[in-house]
Protein backbone atom coordinates (compact mmCIF):
# COMPACT_ATOMS: atom_id res chain seq x y z
CA UNK A 1 0.00 0.00 0.00
CA UNK A 2 1.14 3.35 -1.10
CA UNK A 3 1.17 6.22 1.16
CA UNK A 4 -0.41 9.96 -0.52
CA UNK A 5 0.15 11.10 2.99
CA UNK A 6 3.21 13.80 1.53
CA UNK A 7 0.53 15.60 -0.58
CA UNK A 8 -1.88 16.50 1.89
CA UNK A 9 -1.81 20.27 2.37
CA UNK A 10 -3.28 20.27 5.88
CA UNK A 11 -0.52 18.61 7.13
CA UNK A 12 0.02 20.51 10.47
CA UNK A 13 3.51 20.22 11.79
CA UNK A 14 3.74 17.93 14.67
CA UNK A 15 0.88 15.78 13.74
CA UNK A 16 1.17 12.41 12.48
CA UNK A 17 0.10 12.90 8.75
CA UNK A 18 -2.44 10.22 8.12
CA UNK A 19 -2.25 8.00 5.20
CA UNK A 20 -4.74 6.85 3.09
CA UNK A 21 -5.67 3.67 4.59
CA UNK A 22 -6.43 5.34 7.80
CA UNK A 23 -8.08 7.97 6.14
CA UNK A 24 -10.47 5.24 5.21
CA UNK A 25 -10.63 4.08 8.74
CA UNK A 26 -9.44 0.59 7.68
CA UNK A 27 -7.35 0.05 10.56
CA UNK A 28 -10.63 -0.02 12.02
CA UNK A 29 -12.67 -2.35 10.09
CA UNK A 30 -10.29 -4.59 8.41
CA UNK A 31 -8.60 -6.38 11.35
CA UNK A 32 -11.69 -7.47 12.88
CA UNK A 33 -13.71 -8.54 9.09
CA UNK A 34 -10.85 -10.72 8.18
CA UNK A 35 -10.58 -12.32 11.84
CA UNK A 36 -14.73 -12.90 11.23
CA UNK A 37 -14.39 -14.06 7.35
CA UNK A 38 -11.58 -16.80 8.90
CA UNK A 39 -13.90 -17.65 11.57
CA UNK A 40 -16.97 -18.50 9.00
CA UNK A 41 -14.49 -20.45 6.92
CA UNK A 42 -13.97 -22.74 9.64
CA UNK A 43 -17.23 -22.91 10.13
CA UNK A 44 -17.74 -23.96 7.13
CA UNK A 45 -15.13 -26.48 6.88
CA UNK A 46 -16.50 -28.08 9.83
CA UNK A 47 -19.70 -27.65 8.97
CA UNK A 48 -19.32 -29.54 5.88
CA UNK A 49 -17.97 -32.53 7.29
CA UNK A 50 -20.11 -32.79 10.38
CA UNK A 51 -23.57 -32.35 8.61
CA UNK A 52 -25.27 -33.52 11.46
CA UNK A 53 -23.35 -31.43 14.35
CA UNK A 54 -23.36 -27.66 12.42
CA UNK A 55 -25.31 -26.44 9.50
CA UNK A 56 -23.34 -24.64 7.11
CA UNK A 57 -23.18 -20.82 6.50
CA UNK A 58 -25.19 -21.22 3.29
CA UNK A 59 -28.07 -23.54 5.32
CA UNK A 60 -28.25 -20.79 8.33
CA UNK A 61 -28.35 -17.85 5.14
CA UNK A 62 -31.07 -19.60 3.46
CA UNK A 63 -33.34 -19.91 6.68
CA UNK A 64 -33.32 -16.48 7.59
CA UNK A 65 -33.84 -15.59 3.70
CA UNK A 66 -37.05 -18.03 3.60
CA UNK A 67 -38.82 -17.08 6.61
CA UNK A 68 -37.56 -13.40 7.31
CA UNK A 69 -40.97 -12.52 9.22
CA UNK A 70 -40.60 -15.64 11.72
CA UNK A 71 -37.32 -14.32 12.32
CA UNK A 72 -38.22 -10.64 12.54
CA UNK A 73 -41.12 -11.22 14.82
CA UNK A 74 -39.13 -13.02 16.98
CA UNK A 75 -36.64 -10.71 17.51
CA UNK A 76 -38.91 -7.80 18.34
CA UNK A 77 -40.35 -9.93 21.16
CA UNK A 78 -37.03 -10.44 22.70
CA UNK A 79 -36.25 -7.24 22.18
CA UNK A 80 -38.41 -5.70 23.48
CA UNK A 81 -38.08 -8.34 26.72
CA UNK A 82 -35.07 -6.92 27.09
CA UNK A 83 -34.99 -3.43 26.33
CA UNK A 84 -38.04 -2.90 28.73
CA UNK A 85 -36.63 -5.33 31.71
CA UNK A 86 -33.31 -3.20 31.28
CA UNK A 87 -34.62 0.16 31.35
CA UNK A 88 -36.82 -0.77 34.26
CA UNK A 89 -33.64 -2.48 35.90
CA UNK A 90 -31.49 0.02 35.08
CA UNK A 91 -33.70 2.71 36.52
CA UNK A 92 -34.37 1.22 39.86
CA UNK A 93 -30.82 0.58 40.18
CA UNK A 94 -29.70 3.86 39.55
CA UNK A 95 -32.64 5.43 41.37
CA UNK A 96 -31.24 3.00 44.75
CA UNK A 97 -27.94 3.96 44.06
CA UNK A 98 -29.02 7.73 44.88
CA UNK A 99 -30.62 7.12 47.49
CA UNK A 100 -27.98 4.86 48.90
CA UNK A 101 -25.04 7.78 48.28
CA UNK A 102 -27.19 10.37 50.14
CA UNK A 103 -28.03 7.53 53.43
CA UNK A 104 -25.26 5.65 54.20
CA UNK A 105 -27.57 3.47 56.41
CA UNK A 106 -29.79 2.26 53.67
CA UNK A 107 -26.71 1.07 51.78
CA UNK A 108 -25.84 -1.03 54.68
CA UNK A 109 -29.25 -2.43 54.96
CA UNK A 110 -29.24 -3.18 51.13
CA UNK A 111 -26.49 -4.25 49.96
CA UNK A 112 -26.37 -7.90 51.62
CA UNK A 113 -29.61 -8.36 49.75
CA UNK A 114 -28.57 -6.92 46.30
CA UNK A 115 -25.47 -8.99 46.67
CA UNK A 116 -27.57 -11.77 47.39
CA UNK A 117 -29.46 -11.09 44.75
CA UNK A 118 -26.75 -10.93 42.06
CA UNK A 119 -25.05 -14.62 43.20
CA UNK A 120 -28.30 -16.37 42.96
CA UNK A 121 -28.26 -17.83 39.63
CA UNK A 122 -30.51 -16.18 37.22
CA UNK A 123 -31.58 -19.61 35.90
CA UNK A 124 -33.06 -20.88 39.11
CA UNK A 125 -35.15 -18.23 39.88
CA UNK A 126 -37.03 -18.18 36.00
CA UNK A 127 -39.28 -21.12 36.93
CA UNK A 128 -40.84 -19.68 40.25
CA UNK A 129 -40.77 -16.30 38.19
CA UNK A 130 -43.07 -18.13 35.86
CA UNK A 131 -45.25 -20.01 38.33
CA UNK A 132 -45.59 -16.69 39.89
CA UNK A 133 -46.64 -14.45 37.12
CA UNK A 134 -47.73 -16.48 34.12
CA UNK A 135 -46.23 -16.97 31.15
CA UNK A 136 -47.12 -13.08 29.70
CA UNK A 137 -44.22 -10.60 29.33
CA UNK A 138 -44.06 -9.97 32.98
CA UNK A 139 -41.54 -12.78 34.14
CA UNK A 140 -39.29 -11.77 31.52
CA UNK A 141 -39.22 -8.56 31.95
CA UNK A 142 -38.07 -9.28 35.51
CA UNK A 143 -35.32 -11.55 34.74
CA UNK A 144 -34.00 -9.01 32.24
CA UNK A 145 -34.19 -6.55 35.05
CA UNK A 146 -32.95 -8.61 37.76
CA UNK A 147 -29.75 -9.31 35.75
CA UNK A 148 -28.73 -5.44 34.82
CA UNK A 149 -29.47 -4.75 38.61
CA UNK A 150 -26.37 -5.25 40.19
CA UNK A 151 -23.58 -4.39 37.68
CA UNK A 152 -25.58 -0.85 37.34
CA UNK A 153 -26.30 -0.30 40.71
CA UNK A 154 -22.70 -0.79 41.59
CA UNK A 155 -21.63 1.91 38.55
CA UNK A 156 -24.12 4.20 39.40
CA UNK A 157 -22.47 4.19 42.66
CA UNK A 158 -19.07 4.83 42.38
CA UNK A 159 -20.25 6.79 39.71
CA UNK A 160 -21.93 8.87 42.10
CA UNK A 161 -19.22 9.76 44.47
CA UNK A 162 -16.90 10.56 41.69
CA UNK A 163 -16.84 13.91 41.50
CA UNK A 164 -13.96 15.96 42.89
CA UNK A 165 -14.50 17.25 46.39
CA UNK A 166 -13.05 20.45 45.74
CA UNK A 167 -16.09 20.89 43.10
CA UNK A 168 -18.60 19.52 45.71
CA UNK A 169 -17.03 22.66 48.08
CA UNK A 170 -17.73 24.89 45.64
CA UNK A 171 -21.01 23.57 45.21
CA UNK A 172 -21.60 23.56 49.10
CA UNK A 173 -20.34 27.02 49.95
CA UNK A 174 -22.95 27.89 47.40
CA UNK A 175 -25.65 26.56 49.16
CA UNK A 176 -26.71 24.59 46.32
CA UNK A 177 -29.76 21.70 47.29
CA UNK A 178 -29.09 17.98 47.09
CA UNK A 179 -31.06 18.08 44.17
CA UNK A 180 -29.02 20.67 42.39
CA UNK A 181 -25.72 18.74 43.22
CA UNK A 182 -27.52 16.06 41.74
CA UNK A 183 -28.27 17.64 38.69
CA UNK A 184 -25.76 18.92 37.90
CA UNK A 185 -22.79 17.54 39.60
CA UNK A 186 -23.31 13.81 40.30
CA UNK A 187 -25.38 12.90 37.13
CA UNK A 188 -23.12 14.31 34.28
CA UNK A 189 -20.26 12.71 36.46
CA UNK A 190 -21.61 9.61 36.62
CA UNK A 191 -22.23 9.67 33.06
CA UNK A 192 -18.95 7.60 31.63
CA UNK A 193 -19.78 5.14 34.40
CA UNK A 194 -23.58 4.43 33.61
CA UNK A 195 -22.81 3.79 29.92
CA UNK A 196 -19.63 1.45 30.55
CA UNK A 197 -22.19 -0.24 32.86
CA UNK A 198 -25.17 -0.04 30.20
CA UNK A 199 -22.90 -1.72 27.60
CA UNK A 200 -22.69 -4.36 29.92
CA UNK A 201 -25.95 -4.22 30.66
CA UNK A 202 -27.91 -4.47 27.57
CA UNK A 203 -26.30 -7.77 25.94
CA UNK A 204 -26.60 -9.28 29.55
CA UNK A 205 -30.33 -8.51 29.51
CA UNK A 206 -30.38 -10.71 26.05
CA UNK A 207 -29.39 -13.54 28.35
CA UNK A 208 -31.71 -12.63 30.52
CA UNK A 209 -35.07 -12.54 28.06
CA UNK A 210 -33.36 -15.94 26.38
CA UNK A 211 -33.19 -18.01 29.57
CA UNK A 212 -36.88 -16.93 30.58
CA UNK A 213 -37.96 -17.65 27.39
CA UNK A 214 -36.43 -20.93 27.45
CA UNK A 215 -38.07 -22.22 30.81
CA UNK A 216 -41.24 -20.41 29.72
CA UNK A 217 -41.94 -21.26 25.84
CA UNK A 218 -45.63 -20.20 25.60
CA UNK A 219 -47.22 -17.51 25.02
CA UNK A 220 -44.40 -15.06 24.14
CA UNK A 221 -42.70 -16.57 21.17
CA UNK A 222 -38.82 -14.76 21.40
CA UNK A 223 -35.66 -16.04 19.92
CA UNK A 224 -35.23 -18.13 23.51
CA UNK A 225 -38.49 -20.10 22.54
CA UNK A 226 -37.63 -20.42 18.76
CA UNK A 227 -34.31 -21.99 19.60
CA UNK A 228 -35.95 -24.44 22.47
CA UNK A 229 -38.84 -25.96 19.84
CA UNK A 230 -36.23 -25.98 17.17
CA UNK A 231 -33.51 -28.33 18.85
CA UNK A 232 -36.31 -30.49 20.30
CA UNK A 233 -37.48 -30.97 16.58
CA UNK A 234 -33.40 -31.00 16.06
CA UNK A 235 -34.09 -28.62 13.62
CA UNK A 236 -29.69 -27.13 13.12
CA UNK A 237 -30.64 -24.51 11.19
CA UNK A 238 -33.46 -22.49 12.85
CA UNK A 239 -31.25 -22.99 16.07
CA UNK A 240 -28.46 -21.42 14.53
CA UNK A 241 -30.19 -18.51 12.72
CA UNK A 242 -31.65 -17.60 15.94
CA UNK A 243 -28.25 -17.38 17.42
CA UNK A 244 -27.50 -15.11 14.80
CA UNK A 245 -29.97 -13.21 15.44
CA UNK A 246 -29.85 -12.98 18.50
CA UNK A 247 -25.17 -12.07 17.62
CA UNK A 248 -26.89 -9.36 15.48
CA UNK A 249 -29.29 -8.10 17.99
CA UNK A 250 -26.50 -7.73 20.74
CA UNK A 251 -24.20 -5.78 18.38
CA UNK A 252 -27.18 -3.47 17.60
CA UNK A 253 -27.40 -2.53 20.89
CA UNK A 254 -24.18 -2.16 21.67
CA UNK A 255 -23.51 0.17 18.61
CA UNK A 256 -26.43 2.19 20.10
CA UNK A 257 -25.05 2.78 23.21
CA UNK A 258 -21.75 3.61 21.68
CA UNK A 259 -23.23 5.96 19.26
CA UNK A 260 -25.41 7.63 22.25
CA UNK A 261 -21.72 7.93 24.64
CA UNK A 262 -19.95 9.59 21.54
CA UNK A 263 -22.85 11.97 21.71
CA UNK A 264 -22.98 12.87 25.47
CA UNK A 265 -19.71 12.35 26.43
CA UNK A 266 -17.25 14.47 24.04
CA UNK A 267 -15.84 16.14 27.24
CA UNK A 268 -15.02 12.87 28.48
CA UNK A 269 -11.21 11.67 28.95
CA UNK A 270 -12.05 8.95 27.02
CA UNK A 271 -12.75 10.72 24.10
CA UNK A 272 -9.88 12.99 23.91
CA UNK A 273 -8.27 10.45 22.03
CA UNK A 274 -10.93 10.43 19.69
CA UNK A 275 -10.67 14.05 18.82
CA UNK A 276 -6.88 14.31 18.19
CA UNK B 1 -8.74 56.04 50.85
CA UNK B 2 -7.02 54.79 54.21
CA UNK B 3 -7.11 51.27 53.60
CA UNK B 4 -3.27 51.07 54.05
CA UNK B 5 -3.71 51.59 57.16
CA UNK B 6 -6.52 49.53 58.08
CA UNK B 7 -5.41 46.87 61.15
CA UNK B 8 -6.72 44.00 62.44
CA UNK B 9 -8.26 44.32 65.94
CA UNK B 10 -8.99 41.54 68.02
CA UNK B 11 -11.66 42.99 70.02
CA UNK B 12 -15.41 43.36 68.87
CA UNK B 13 -16.03 46.82 68.81
CA UNK B 14 -17.26 48.59 66.29
CA UNK B 15 -20.19 47.96 63.66
CA UNK B 16 -20.11 44.75 64.20
CA UNK B 17 -21.68 43.58 60.70
CA UNK B 18 -19.07 45.45 58.70
CA UNK B 19 -16.45 42.55 57.96
CA UNK B 20 -15.52 39.20 59.01
CA UNK B 21 -14.94 38.40 62.91
CA UNK B 22 -13.64 34.74 63.96
CA UNK B 23 -14.05 34.52 67.48
CA UNK B 24 -12.48 32.11 69.61
CA UNK B 25 -12.68 28.75 67.19
CA UNK B 26 -11.34 25.22 67.98
CA UNK B 27 -11.01 22.49 66.01
CA UNK B 28 -9.90 18.88 66.96
CA UNK B 29 -9.66 15.91 64.58
CA UNK B 30 -10.60 12.61 65.81
CA UNK B 31 -8.93 9.63 64.01
CA UNK B 32 -9.44 6.33 65.73
CA UNK B 33 -7.55 6.75 69.64
CA UNK B 34 -6.14 9.85 68.67
CA UNK B 35 -7.24 13.29 68.62
CA UNK B 36 -5.23 16.25 67.31
CA UNK B 37 -6.07 19.81 68.11
CA UNK B 38 -5.67 21.76 64.13
CA UNK B 39 -6.59 24.69 65.34
CA UNK B 40 -6.64 26.28 68.54
CA UNK B 41 -7.97 30.06 70.24
CA UNK B 42 -7.95 31.70 67.05
CA UNK B 43 -9.85 34.91 66.91
CA UNK B 44 -9.17 37.50 64.09
CA UNK B 45 -11.28 39.98 62.18
CA UNK B 46 -11.28 40.84 58.50
CA UNK B 47 -12.75 44.72 57.92
CA UNK B 48 -14.18 45.59 54.48
CA UNK B 49 -12.25 45.79 51.71
CA UNK B 50 -9.00 44.19 53.33
CA UNK B 51 -6.91 41.47 52.11
CA UNK B 52 -5.88 39.13 54.63
CA UNK B 53 -3.04 36.04 54.30
CA UNK B 54 -3.09 33.54 56.47
CA UNK B 55 0.95 32.09 55.83
CA UNK B 56 2.45 29.35 57.72
CA UNK B 57 4.05 25.56 57.85
CA UNK B 58 1.82 22.76 56.41
CA UNK B 59 -0.39 21.57 59.19
CA UNK B 60 -0.58 24.60 60.58
CA UNK B 61 -4.82 24.80 60.47
CA UNK B 62 -4.69 26.85 58.00
CA UNK B 63 -6.87 25.69 55.01
CA UNK B 64 -8.80 24.15 58.37
CA UNK B 65 -9.63 27.55 59.73
CA UNK B 66 -10.43 28.72 56.04
CA UNK B 67 -12.54 25.71 55.14
CA UNK B 68 -14.54 26.72 58.81
CA UNK B 69 -15.22 30.13 57.62
CA UNK B 70 -16.67 28.59 53.97
CA UNK B 71 -19.03 26.68 56.06
CA UNK B 72 -17.56 23.54 54.63
CA UNK B 73 -16.39 22.59 58.59
CA UNK B 74 -17.91 23.34 61.93
CA UNK B 75 -15.48 24.57 64.47
CA UNK B 76 -15.83 22.76 67.84
CA UNK B 77 -16.27 26.01 69.67
CA UNK B 78 -15.71 29.34 68.78
CA UNK B 79 -18.22 31.17 66.04
CA UNK B 80 -17.71 32.98 62.83
CA UNK B 81 -19.72 35.83 61.72
CA UNK B 82 -19.84 37.16 58.06
CA UNK B 83 -20.62 40.77 57.63
CA UNK B 84 -23.51 40.49 60.59
CA UNK B 85 -24.90 36.74 59.31
CA UNK B 86 -23.93 32.99 60.64
CA UNK B 87 -21.79 31.18 58.03
CA UNK B 88 -24.75 29.03 57.45
CA UNK B 89 -26.85 32.23 56.85
CA UNK B 90 -24.04 33.78 54.40
CA UNK B 91 -23.95 30.52 52.55
CA UNK B 92 -28.07 30.36 51.71
CA UNK B 93 -27.60 33.92 50.50
CA UNK B 94 -24.48 33.38 48.40
CA UNK B 95 -22.05 35.37 50.22
CA UNK B 96 -18.86 33.41 49.94
CA UNK B 97 -16.96 32.70 47.20
CA UNK B 98 -14.66 29.74 47.41
CA UNK B 99 -11.78 28.97 45.20
CA UNK B 100 -10.19 25.90 46.27
CA UNK B 101 -6.50 24.82 45.42
CA UNK B 102 -7.20 22.99 41.94
CA UNK B 103 -9.46 25.10 39.56
CA UNK B 104 -12.76 22.30 40.54
CA UNK B 105 -13.84 23.12 36.70
CA UNK B 106 -17.17 20.75 35.20
CA UNK B 107 -15.11 19.37 32.62
CA UNK B 108 -18.40 18.70 30.21
CA UNK B 109 -18.85 22.47 30.69
CA UNK B 110 -17.47 25.23 28.36
CA UNK B 111 -15.52 28.26 30.33
CA UNK B 112 -18.52 30.33 30.18
CA UNK B 113 -21.01 27.76 31.11
CA UNK B 114 -18.45 27.45 33.71
CA UNK B 115 -18.58 31.04 35.36
CA UNK B 116 -22.51 30.95 35.22
CA UNK B 117 -22.89 28.13 37.50
CA UNK B 118 -22.83 29.98 40.62
CA UNK B 119 -26.08 32.04 39.23
CA UNK B 120 -28.03 29.01 37.84
CA UNK B 121 -27.79 26.97 41.51
CA UNK B 122 -29.59 28.26 44.60
CA UNK B 123 -31.46 31.21 42.93
CA UNK B 124 -32.97 32.44 45.62
CA UNK B 125 -29.82 33.15 47.49
CA UNK B 126 -29.05 35.57 44.79
CA UNK B 127 -32.23 37.47 45.26
CA UNK B 128 -30.82 40.47 47.00
CA UNK B 129 -31.24 44.16 46.06
CA UNK B 130 -27.73 46.12 45.98
CA UNK B 131 -26.57 42.66 44.50
CA UNK B 132 -24.65 43.21 41.31
CA UNK B 133 -23.99 40.01 39.45
CA UNK B 134 -21.82 40.49 36.57
CA UNK B 135 -23.08 39.43 33.03
CA UNK B 136 -20.64 35.90 32.19
CA UNK B 137 -19.54 37.30 29.07
CA UNK B 138 -18.68 40.44 30.34
CA UNK B 139 -16.37 39.28 33.12
CA UNK B 140 -14.62 36.65 30.86
CA UNK B 141 -14.02 39.68 28.64
CA UNK B 142 -12.42 41.86 31.49
CA UNK B 143 -10.07 38.42 32.69
CA UNK B 144 -8.63 38.65 29.24
CA UNK B 145 -11.17 34.95 28.93
CA UNK B 146 -12.98 36.28 25.94
CA UNK B 147 -11.32 34.25 23.40
CA UNK B 148 -11.65 31.48 25.30
CA UNK B 149 -15.39 31.16 26.87
CA UNK B 150 -17.25 28.21 24.25
CA UNK B 151 -13.88 25.58 25.01
CA UNK B 152 -14.10 23.35 27.07
CA UNK B 153 -11.48 23.32 30.36
CA UNK B 154 -9.09 20.63 29.25
CA UNK B 155 -8.49 23.24 26.81
CA UNK B 156 -6.46 25.52 28.67
CA UNK B 157 -3.79 25.96 30.62
CA UNK B 158 -3.58 25.31 34.37
CA UNK B 159 -3.44 28.97 34.46
CA UNK B 160 -5.94 29.80 32.69
CA UNK B 161 -8.45 27.39 34.29
CA UNK B 162 -7.37 28.75 37.43
CA UNK B 163 -8.13 32.11 36.06
CA UNK B 164 -11.59 30.78 35.39
CA UNK B 165 -12.07 29.30 38.63
CA UNK B 166 -11.68 32.89 40.10
CA UNK B 167 -14.47 34.50 37.55
CA UNK B 168 -16.56 31.81 39.06
CA UNK B 169 -16.32 33.00 42.42
CA UNK B 170 -16.52 36.51 41.25
CA UNK B 171 -19.44 36.61 38.86
CA UNK B 172 -22.04 36.51 41.82
CA UNK B 173 -20.59 39.29 43.55
CA UNK B 174 -19.92 37.65 47.20
CA UNK B 175 -19.20 39.47 50.27
CA UNK B 176 -15.85 37.42 50.87
CA UNK B 177 -13.80 35.97 48.56
CA UNK B 178 -12.06 32.52 50.33
CA UNK B 179 -8.88 31.27 48.24
CA UNK B 180 -7.21 28.02 49.21
CA UNK B 181 -3.43 28.11 48.17
CA UNK B 182 -4.96 28.66 44.32
CA UNK B 183 -2.03 29.37 42.50
CA UNK B 184 0.05 26.76 44.32
CA UNK B 185 -0.51 24.33 41.14
CA UNK B 186 1.19 26.59 38.66
CA UNK B 187 4.66 27.33 37.71
CA UNK B 188 6.80 30.13 38.88
CA UNK B 189 6.11 32.33 36.02
CA UNK B 190 2.70 31.68 35.99
CA UNK B 191 2.19 32.29 39.52
CA UNK B 192 3.65 35.64 39.17
CA UNK B 193 1.63 36.80 36.04
CA UNK B 194 -1.51 35.15 38.41
CA UNK B 195 -0.57 37.26 41.34
CA UNK B 196 -0.38 40.34 39.41
CA UNK B 197 -4.12 39.84 37.88
CA UNK B 198 -4.99 38.87 40.82
CA UNK B 199 -4.12 42.47 42.53
CA UNK B 200 -5.71 44.00 39.87
CA UNK B 201 -9.04 42.77 39.75
CA UNK B 202 -8.88 42.94 43.89
CA UNK B 203 -7.69 46.97 43.25
CA UNK B 204 -11.02 47.42 40.88
CA UNK B 205 -13.74 45.36 43.33
CA UNK B 206 -12.53 45.78 46.84
CA UNK B 207 -13.45 42.39 47.81
CA UNK B 208 -12.83 41.08 51.60
CA UNK B 209 -10.40 38.61 50.98
CA UNK B 210 -9.28 35.79 53.12
CA UNK B 211 -6.21 34.18 51.05
CA UNK B 212 -4.02 31.18 52.56
CA UNK B 213 -0.83 31.09 51.35
CA UNK B 214 2.61 29.09 51.87
CA UNK B 215 4.84 31.36 49.64
CA UNK B 216 6.20 34.52 51.78
CA UNK B 217 6.53 36.69 48.98
CA UNK B 218 3.03 36.23 47.35
CA UNK B 219 1.66 37.14 51.27
CA UNK B 220 3.76 40.35 51.00
CA UNK B 221 2.90 41.34 47.68
CA UNK B 222 -0.55 41.08 48.52
CA UNK B 223 -2.11 41.54 51.74
CA UNK B 224 -2.88 44.04 53.88
CA UNK B 225 -2.53 42.06 56.58
CA UNK B 226 -0.66 38.83 57.12
CA UNK B 227 -1.47 36.23 59.65
CA UNK B 228 1.42 33.88 60.84
CA UNK B 229 0.09 30.86 62.15
CA UNK B 230 2.27 28.35 63.74
CA UNK B 231 1.59 24.49 63.97
CA UNK B 232 0.50 21.81 65.74
CA UNK B 233 -1.48 23.20 67.45
CA UNK B 234 -2.56 26.18 64.88
CA UNK B 235 -2.31 29.05 66.81
CA UNK B 236 -2.04 32.60 65.79
CA UNK B 237 2.29 34.03 65.73
CA UNK B 238 1.73 36.95 64.71
CA UNK B 239 -0.19 39.57 62.83
CA UNK B 240 1.75 41.54 60.86
CA UNK B 241 0.64 44.54 58.71
CA UNK B 242 1.65 45.59 55.81
CA UNK B 243 1.48 49.37 55.37
CA UNK B 244 3.08 49.57 51.82
CA UNK B 245 1.72 51.80 49.18
CA UNK B 246 -0.25 50.41 46.53
CA UNK B 247 -1.08 49.98 43.41
CA UNK B 248 2.10 47.32 43.97
CA UNK B 249 4.61 47.26 41.03
CA UNK B 250 7.86 46.42 40.95
CA UNK B 251 8.75 49.82 42.49
CA UNK B 252 7.07 48.60 45.43
CA UNK B 253 8.68 44.84 45.27
CA UNK B 254 12.10 46.08 45.31
CA UNK B 255 11.65 48.72 48.09
CA UNK B 256 13.49 48.38 51.34
CA UNK B 257 9.91 48.78 52.94
CA UNK B 258 8.90 45.31 51.21
CA UNK B 259 12.29 43.48 52.11
CA UNK B 260 11.61 44.48 55.68
CA UNK B 261 8.33 43.23 55.86
CA UNK B 262 9.46 40.01 54.30
CA UNK B 263 11.96 39.87 56.40
CA UNK B 264 9.72 40.30 59.56
CA UNK B 265 7.31 37.28 58.33
CA UNK B 266 10.43 35.12 58.06
CA UNK B 267 11.52 35.74 60.95
CA UNK B 268 8.01 34.95 62.70
CA UNK B 269 8.18 31.22 60.88
CA UNK B 270 11.52 30.83 62.12
CA UNK B 271 10.74 31.06 65.65
CA UNK B 272 7.89 28.70 65.09
CA UNK B 273 10.36 26.15 63.68
CA UNK B 274 12.79 26.89 66.51
CA UNK B 275 10.63 26.38 68.92
CA UNK B 276 10.40 22.99 70.83
CA UNK B 277 6.40 22.63 70.18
Amino acid sequence: MTSNSGSDPRGVPGTIRKSRWQALGMEMWVPPLVGFGLIVLGWQLYAVHNPYVIPTVPQIIDQLRTHPGLYWHDMLVTLQEAVVGASCGMAAAFLLAVLMSHVRVLERALMPLAVVLNVTPIIAIAPGLVIAFGFGFTPKYIIAGVIVFFPFLINSLVGLRSPNPEVLDVFTTLHASWWEVLWRLELPSSLPYLFAAARICLPLSLIGAVVAEFSAAGQTTGLGSLIETSANQADLKAVYASVAVLALLGISLTFVIIMLQRRLLNWHESDWARSQ
Amino acid sequence: MSRHFARITNDDSGAGGDGVSISGIWKTYVTGNESTAVVEDITLRIRRGQFVTLIGPSGCGKSTLLRIVAGLLTPDRGSVSVFGETVSHAAESKHIGFVPQTPALLPWRTVIENVALPLQVNRHGSNERDRRSSDPRELLESFGLGGVMDRRPYELSGGMQQRVAIARAFVFDPMILLMDEPFSALDEFTREAQRRELLELWQSNQKTVLFVTHSVAEAVELSDVIVVMSSQPGRIQAVIPVDLPRPRGNVVENSDAFHTVEVEVRSELRRIWGSPE
